[in-house]
């Protein structure tokens, strides 16, 4: 075990040391664990997407439109225990007078979930397969989610969508950070023209909304643009809108710690600008980076639903949760087929873990903060 | 389970059909709705009567013409009525100003119908036996011998809101100073009305009778651009003196912004003039006292007293405020809404109901045919090639599953498949001359395979075999409006459906002015629309086929007015220009079916579904015509003809501003 | 100090050169002008054919400049804007464009500036409260509801909300005043009822606000009480409020100053697309509108508001914060 160390040794010497003792502290906060684990849930339902969803979710089925979640039984309609969980088909009716669909259960015959099913085929990684985690025999049907206006399944599209959301959250939250703190501390520790210049650069980017910049982006994209590129572009432009917000804060901090003496003694020390810059200076903004950065992810994924609902996000046939909640926002989702809005449920699930998960890490990465009893 | 899905729903269908098919629409002869003629004595709003007994208004007897407009108890669908209440609705579009004939917009969704009057009235067509214009200013009209000369007697002693009368005067200057001039943005042209090579005269014989002077024989489709909004009378006494014609230090600006919105009270010859307008908060509007309709019992009308249009920024505003009960009337345009409504309206306690129309709801496609216009690449010569080519079409046509696509955006009997041209409901529409490609997998392969493609690269997607596209994915690029929520809708079906047969769909769903300029330039593969204003094709046959350089919209003219029509196109330009000049209907139903015929069977457009155009309503109203369609000849407020709804007594809600009455300063 | 506030304030009018330049490229880059979305209107609403409309859109352009090149539209409007004061012609409105701004600002400033107060003012004492009592359960509970707040997309909230009151309440929902007080003059009553509007918007967009300055100051604080200076403050035996207060506070604010800056156009932004499911008229939706419609010198002219806004709430910000911060030095 090792002897505590005075804080300002302990900042001028990163060593393993400070790491395990991250690692210790983090360890320590349920939430925080909490929070891993469930954005690696989700992170590998997303990844393996196909694996676990039972029914191709790019397929055409209109006859299936609308289907309410089905509902897991162990107790069929005599009140019979049954070990293996099953669902019951559904039988579709409809309304005479609205012409609003009525789905009733079929209860005339089981269908039990089975592990490891063979199903549609898919293409993972280079790899083809047809095998999937769970699914139900020829002639049922289960959709644990439900289904949307063309017989889709809303849980595989929900994995699929977590693909484009999740990527774009975290590769636009990753260079945001970089950009920013960089900038930050540069334009706090050098101050005058440098300051200068990437303040104006911060006031101009900031001052620029997003809106026109996103709608010249969806008009004036050539035909021929896959989906791909327009996703890269919105990270890109995500990064590039958002890093002034952080830099801002980091300089504030950067300012307020320049004048410390800590600083002043690296310099004597003959230390260089840079190695102040990165090694100390940086490392003191850490716990606001880590919450900054964690804010940031939930925000990229909003940000993304939002421009999706004003049409300038990402577009269809790519999916994304923000792409599946414009097709939430008509009133008639909410009043005859509610289950449509369980994208919006998985945002906050996701954005719940990366929020306790940063806390945790924000914590942790102050390893000498002392509880208050 | 397919199959048991399908029997419930042919036997819902069968079942709804009863019910649904009722909405046939009562055909009148003109008399039994409206004449001209005195009556032995007259009423009005109570609030009018009293500015009267004060001396601010003259009495009604002088303020009506000798010869009022009647509207008949005949063709009314209950009866005479009382006076009070205001009908409440929704403008999502800016109030820009009061000059309408300079095409400025007063904010549309029926605030242009509450001010406006037009020489004919087309919004009484549908409920016409002649589906015909009937009369409005025009009282009555006849063809010279020689069908050059139309004489027309306009309405004696009309006036104003301001009490000025109106003449033929304001008519010759709304044509000559609006129409004629080319420096003023009017709703329409010189070139509507340029016949032989003539430009037609307007002659003013007396101060309530015109001549026009034709350079061609019985262009009887001209009456069709004397209606509302295309000919809507501007008061020649209050604007001449912004008319740089008339007046040396006028600009064509300033004269067009002469009345901004806050002009208020604008003079109207309507049946309400706006009298509180706060930007994008609210416009009111009050009855107008000298308006020159009466009921058969002498009331003149309108019966409502006030209009109240809350300013919103999108539609779904109107949609909601009805449900919610603090908005009068909405159009049920959006397929996905529809079960919804069904059951909104079903509530106990619910405000509305819904008045059934017809099938002229329609959503189809175009592939872009123009082998000039908005070619860029060579890729999209090629593409064009393609689609000028049937069997590429039919191939489409085979893969869409429209039956499908109807089924998951409303189930029953609202929306049904349309193979192409125009919908069931439509003016003119001949089930026989129908020919459709339903959906077929096998054929569509089959056709696709026969053209040469192959899937050479083993993706799924079909390869050009020859051509310099050699090699490269079949794929094409479809243009959506974004405001158009059912055709964002069919879009995403017609993605898994072309893959099925091997072609890569690509949406891109832009907003409207985007699509607008792209379309206008021809820079598209293919585009969804909603098509409504096909109901009333004879109102729109520039816009059927290649009449003009830019029309139709998927085939227009390229550079040099260079463009190589399809043997088919020229048979139906031809039968268009005839049209114009047709007044027999038979002769134009047989032209209009084989329109329909060489549209069908050529597919044209690719159409995709189509539906029942209903309206939302409230309860309260009385005398909406029974099955007023929400968009035929004109939109719903012209159609219902606003003036002769009234409410009873128990139902009526307060006014926003009782007792106010219309006065001008001097 | 005065000096460098003048530098600063010099220091504005490039940034406003650029931003006018990039504004203006940017609307007017998608196809299609003002008068497109006139001609589609021509067609869609008011019946018109194809040519006809097409024909009335060429004779605005030549009438309102439209077919002017670009660049001489540019000089135009900054001509108008440094001689005549004159911001432009907001095609939409028919008339100028400053008075179709000031017409909406005091109420875009309103709704703006009520949330800004509430998210600022709730978020931090809840914070506080957090940070103190950290891991404790009102600190989690608090910070679930916090996230809840940054994870509902406005929008949607909007949307829920405004259905709710719809449909399950049949009251008119959105706008900010009913339909019988909307023409109505200044009383209690309309007051009243526009406080009975009112809430929903402050809700909706103060909600996302209050969740991240609890959960930014919370962070702060954390650090702060965890440094030197309030070990020392501590074992001097100073009361914990004053600790807490009097010096950790203060120095965890430093970043939510330097924050207030961007709040303004941030807050405004970030209300567009919940005042457009609102039906409010406030700036956010009338600048969505002007750039769909390209009613150019309109939304142009807004980008230029905001932007002065935001610089001189950044200066505000930076004098702030050195009048709070002595440590800070300016070189």
């Amino acid at each position: 075990m090792k002897l505590r160390k005075g804080p300002n040794v302990i900042e001028a010497e990163k060593g393993k040391s400070y790491l395990q003792l991250v690692w210790r502290k983090f360890k320590r906060s349920r939430t925080a664990i909490g929070g891993g684990i469930v954005i690696v849930i989700i992170s590998i339902l997303s990844i393996f997407a196909p694996f676990f969803s039972p029914y191709d979710y790019l397929d055409y089925q209109p006859h299936q439109s609308f289907r309410p979640p089905q509902r897991i039984h162990f107790f069929d309609h005599n009140g019979k225990f049954h070990w293996r969980l099953f669902v019951y088909n559904l039988k579709l009716e409809m309304d005479p007078e609205t012409y609003s669909r009525i789905y009733e259960e079929d209860i005339s015959r089981r269908f039990p979930i089975r592990l490891l099913v063979r199903g549609w085929k898919y293409n993972l990684f280079g790899i083809s397969s047809n095998l999937h985690f769970f699914g139900v025999e020829e002639g049922g049907a289960i959709h644990l989610l439900g289904t949307d206006i063309y017989g889709r399944d809303l849980l595989g599209r929900i994995f699929l969508g977590g693909r484009v959301s999740l990527s774009i959250a975290l590769f636009g939250a990753i260079v945001t950070v970089i950009i920013g703190s960089i900038m930050g501390a540069v334009s706090g520790y050098f101050s005058g023209l440098v300051d200068m210049v990437i303040q104006r650069a911060i006031e101009i980017i900031q001052s620029f909304p997003q809106l026109p910049l996103w709608m010249v982006l969806s008009a004036a994209l050539p035909k021929t643009w896959s989906s791909l590129d327009v996703f890269i572009a919105m990270i890109a432009i995500f990064s590039l809108l958002n890093w002034p917000l952080l830099a801002r804060e980091v300089r504030g901090k950067v300012l307020s710690y320049r004048e410390q003496d800590f600083v002043m003694a690296i310099k004597e020390m003959g230390g260089s600008d840079a190695r102040i810059i990165f090694r100390h200076l940086i490392p003191n903004c850490l716990s606001h980076i880590m919450v900054v950065l964690t804010l940031s992810i939930p925000e990229l994924i909003l940000m993304e639903s939002v421009l999706s609902f004003l049409g300038l996000g990402i577009q269809p046939p790519m999916v994304s949760w923000g792409v599946l909640l414009q097709r939430a926002q008509k009133i008639e989702t909410l009043g005859q087929h509610p289950w449509i809005t369980l994208p919006g449920f998985f945002i906050i699930i996701t954005v719940l873990g990366f929020n306790f998960l940063g806390d945790g890490l924000r914590d942790a990465a102050d390893p000498y903060s002392v509880r208050r009893t | 389970m397919k199959k048991i899905v399908s029997i419930i729903l042919a036997l819902a269908l069968v079942v709804s059909m009863a019910t649904i098919a009722g909405a046939e629409a009562k055909k009148w002869d003109v008399s039994d709705i409206i004449q001209y003629k005195a009556l032995p004595s007259y009423s009005e709003a109570p609030e009018l009567a009293l500015a009267v007994a004060k001396g601010e208004l003259p009495p009604v007897e002088q303020r009506l013409p000798k010869k009022p407009a009647v509207i008949m108890s005949k063709a009314m669908r209950d009866g005479p009525g009382i006076y009070g209440d205001v009908w409440r609705t929704v403008s999502a579009v800016p109030t820009a100003g009061w000059n309408w004939a300079a095409g400025v917009v007063g904010g549309w969704f029926g605030i242009e119908e509450c001010m406006q009057e037009a020489l004919v009235n087309t919004g009484m067509t549908w409920r016409l036996k002649e589906s015909e214009p009937g009369p409005n200013l025009a009282t009555s009209w006849e063809w010279s011998a020689d069908g050059k000369t139309l004489t027309m007697y306009l309405i004696e002693g009309a006036k104003w809101s301001d009490g000025v009368e109106f003449t033929a005067d304001d008519v010759l200057f709304t044509y000559y100073d609006y129409i004629l001039d080319p420096r003023v943005p009017s709703w329409q042209s010189a070139g509507t009305w340029t016949m032989g090579g003539k430009v037609t005269e307007l002659e003013k014989v007396d101060k309530y009778t015109i001549k026009w002077h034709f350079g061609v024989p019985y262009p009887v489709y001209i009456l069709w651009y004397m209606d509302y909004l295309d000919f809507s009378v501007a008061p020649s006494h209050v604007l001449k003196k912004f008319h740089p014609e008339y007046n040396a230090a006028a600009t064509y600006k300033s004269f067009i912004d002469s009345l901004p919105p806050d002009a208020i009270p604008p003079v109207v010859l309507g049946c309400w003039v706006p009298v509180r307008f706060e930007e994008d908060k609210a416009l009111l509007m009050k009855r107008n006292p000298y308006y020159w309709k009466v009921d058969e019992t002498g009331k003149q009308l309108p019966y409502i007293g006030e209009f109240f249009f809350k300013k919103a920024r999108s539609g779904i505003i109107r949609d909601l405020d009805m449900i919610a009960g603090t908005c009068d009337q909405t159009h049920l345009e959006t397929p996905g809404l529809f079960s919804f409504i069904n059951e909104q309206v079903r509530r106990p306690g619910a405000h509305f109901r819904i008045e059934p129309g017809k099938n002229t709801l329609m959503f189809y496609a175009a592939l872009n045919l123009s082998l000039y216009q908005g070619v860029k690449t060579e890729r999209d010569l090629e593409l064009r090639k393609l689609f000028r080519n049937l069997d590429f079409r039919k191939a489409i046509s085979h893969a869409t599953d429209r039956e499908g696509i109807a089924a998951a955006l409303v189930l029953g009997p609202m929306l049904k498949p349309l193979s192409s041209g125009f919908t069931s409901g439509a003016d003119y529409y001949d089930a026989n001359a129908v020919v459709s490609y339903p959906y077929d997998l096998q054929k569509s392969k089959a056709l696709l395979a026969e053209l040469g493609f192959k899937d050479t690269d083993g993706d799924g997607i079909l390869n050009w075999t020859k051509g310099p596209l050699k090699g490269e994915n079949l794929t094409i690029v479809a243009m959506v409006n974004e405001d158009q929520t059912a055709n964002v809708d069919i879009v995403d079906a017609l993605v898994p459906l072309y893959a099925r047969v091997g072609i890569k769909l690509v949406p891109k769903v832009v907003k409207s002015t985007v699509g607008q300029a792209l379309t206008d330039a021809g820079e598209f593969d293919m585009y969804l629309w909603r098509g409504d204003f096909m109901a009333a094709p004879y109102l729109a046959l520039a816009d059927l086929g290649p009449i003009t350089s830019s029309t139709p919209d998927w085939h227009k003219a390229g550079p040099g007015d260079k463009r190589d029509l399809l043997p088919f196109e020229v048979r139906i330009a031809e039968l268009l220009k005839n049209l114009k000049f047709e007044k027999s209907h038979e002769a134009r139903q047989k032209a209009f079916s084989e329109i329909q015929r060489l549209w069908t069977e050529n597919l044209y457009t690719i159409g995709h579904i189509e539906g029942i155009f209903n309206t939302g309503i409230t309860r309260r109203f009385n005398n909406v015509p029974e099955g007023v369609p929400a968009r035929l000849h004109q939109w719903f407020h012209a159609n219902v003809m606003q003036e002769q709804v009234w409410t009873p007594k128990d139902q009526q809600l307060p006014e926003h501003l009782p007792g106010l009455v219309v006065t001008y300063e001097k | 100090m005065i000096d460098y506030i003048i530098r600063r304030l010099l220091a504005i009018i490039p940034v406003l050169i650029a931003i006018s330049i990039i504004s203006f490229i940017v609307i007017q880059l998608p196809p299609g002008d003002y008068m497109t979305a006139v001609k589609g209107q021509m067609q869609s609403l008011g019946g018109l054919t194809e040519d006809e409309a097409e024909k009335v859109a060429q004779e605005l352009r030549k009438i309102y400049g439209l077919d002017k090149p670009l660049v001489v539209q540019y000089l135009l409007w900054i001509k108008g804007i440094i001689t005549k004061g004159s911001f432009g012609f907001s095609f939409q409105y028919r008339k100028d464009v400053g008075q179709v701004i000031w017409v909406r600002l005091g109420l875009t400033m309103l709704i703006a500036l009520s949330c800004h107060f509430v998210s600022t003012a709730v978020g931090l004492l809840i914070g506080i409260y957090c940070a103190t009592r950290q891991y404790s359960l009102g600190d989690n509970f608090a910070t679930l509801l916090a996230f809840a707040g940054l994870s509902i997309p406005s929008f949607f909230f909007a949307l829920v909300i405004m259905y709710t009151l719809t449909v399950g309440f049949g009251v008119e929902a959105g706008g900010l005043f009913s339909q019988y007080y909307v023409l109505a003059p200044w009383s209690w009553a309309k007051f009243v009822d526009f406080l009975k509007h009112f809430w929903v918007p402050v809700l909706i967009v103060g909600f996302a606000g209050t969740a991240r300055n609890m959960r930014v100051m919370r962070g702060n604080l954390l650090d702060v009480l965890n440094s030197q200076y309030v070990l020392t403050a501590r074992s001097k035996g100073l009361k914990e409020r004053i600790v807490i207060y009097k010096h950790a506070v203060v120095n965890a604010l430093h970043p939510i100053i330097m924050y207030q800056g961007m709040v303004l156009p941030f807050m405004i932004q970030g209300e567009i697309a919940a005042s457009i499911v609102l039906n409010l008229p406030t700036g956010g939706p009338m600048f969505y509108d002007a750039l769909v419609a390209q009613d150019m010198y309109l939304a142009g002219s807004f980008l230029m508001l905001l932007s002065v806004v935001l610089v001189i709430g950044n200066l505000a910000a930076d004098i702030l914060l050195a009048w709070v911060d002595p440590r800070i030095r300016y070189k």
